[in-house]
């Protein structure tokens, strides 16, 4: 077990190094090291925007900005915390600016499925079921959402979660019990939730 | 995303109960240090598989989200702001001579400004002198003074 332990913080070891010589490379203008981080970041990062927003456009203003901050913090990176978690901090705290004055978080925005293989009514039907999904975790209050963004969206550990939010594990389990109470209360208005159906395990 | 190391702590069904409640069905989004004796616990225990199938299924139905595709525009705006590398002396001074002579390459105005220095010179040595002493108003004067006219002796 100890040996587990240590190959785990070598390797959480390793990968801070690796983070601290990109953001010195990123410093000094290293095209190939800022396209490193693009493609390794922004697609989560918007994905994690777009579930507290609701809106793809105010998502990808978030994206955006959280990337200018890191080229701006590059020059002065010190390890202390990990990448990713430095990077959820930022755009949650954007994500939470813009929510502010919201009374109410409404979804207009849902991207576009491209499977060719659905009926009319088939895909009218999951349109629907897409819309009560994206309006009920609209309506989580935020901490509820950030944490289940974090934790079902993102794959997150509750370590790496509860790190992000600066909570403990322990808070953090308490709000995603709440935040999936509240969402199947909410979606059981729209459509049952079937109990016991084990068909639907596949996740994301 | 998790990949964290196990350390073996011991489930009972209440914790089961509260692991899925807040974590969903999924093993992978357990707490590693939680996930052997759940999952363990899963084999024994009907009760587990049921609470387990009850997450299953809010699981399914939020899983069907669709996914957000960043677009290319966004990427090209975020890496068309990252940071440059530091110029040398040479990009610096093209870079001055490009917002001094935006029109073409700067080798046309520094011709055109070299050729007018040398014709300037050229004329300059060419050209000869003209004496400071024939313009020089005290010498104009003295002349007309000096016809005799006035400072001739009585008769």
């Amino acid at each position: 077990m100890h040996m587990v332990a240590t190959a785990d913080e070598s390797s959480s070891e390793s990968q801070r190094d690796e983070e601290v010589e990109l953001m010195g490379r990123v410093a000094g203008g290293d095209g190939a090291a800022c396209r490193i981080l693009v493609d390794r970041h922004l697609r989560s990062i918007m994905s994690f925007a777009y579930r507290m927003l609701g809106d793809i456009t105010e998502a990808e203003d978030v994206a955006q900005e959280t990337f200018l901050r890191l080229w701006k913090t590059a020059s002065r990176w010190e390890p202390k915390a990990k990448l990713t978690t430095w990077l959820y901090r930022v755009a949650r705290n954007l994500c939470v600016d813009r929510l502010r004055g919201r009374r109410e978080l409404l979804v207009h925005q849902l991207p576009e499925r491209a499977d060719p293989g659905v009926g009319a009514s088939a895909e009218l039907e999951r349109n629907e079921r897409d819309h009560a999904i994206a309006r009920a975790l609209g309506e989580l209050g935020e901490r509820q959402r950030t944490a289940i963004s974090l934790v079902y969206y993102q794959g997150m550990s509750n370590r790496e979660a509860a790190d992000v939010m600066e909570i403990q594990v322990d808070a953090l389990e308490s709000l995603l019990a709440r935040g999936r109470r509240n969402l199947r209360k909410q979606l059981e208005q729209a459509e049952p939730v079937s109990k016991g159906s084990a068909e639907t395990e596949t996740r994301r | 995303m998790r990949s964290e190391s196990s350390n073996g702590k011991k489930v009972d069904l209440d914790r089961f109960a509260a692991i899925v409640d807040a974590y969903g069905a999924d093993p992978a989004a357990w707490p590693i240090d939680e996930r052997d004796s759940a999952l363990a616990l899963l084999e024994v225990s009907e009760q587990a598989v049921r609470l387990r199938d009850e997450a299953a299924a809010l699981d399914g139905l939020l899983g069907d989200l669709p996914e957000v595709e960043p677009s290319v525009a966004l990427r090209t705006r975020i890496l068309e702001a990252a940071p440059q590398p530091a110029r040398t002396w040479s990009e610096r001074w093209a870079r001055i001579a490009e917002v001094v002579w935006p029109f073409g390459p700067s080798w046309q105005p520094v011709s055109a400004l070299a050729a007018a220095a040398v014709l300037g010179i050229t004329v300059g040595l060419v050209v000869p002198d003209v004496s400071p002493v024939d313009n020089d108003p005290t010498v104009v004067a003295e002349v007309a003074l000096d016809t005799g006219e006035y400072w001739s002796e009585a008769p």
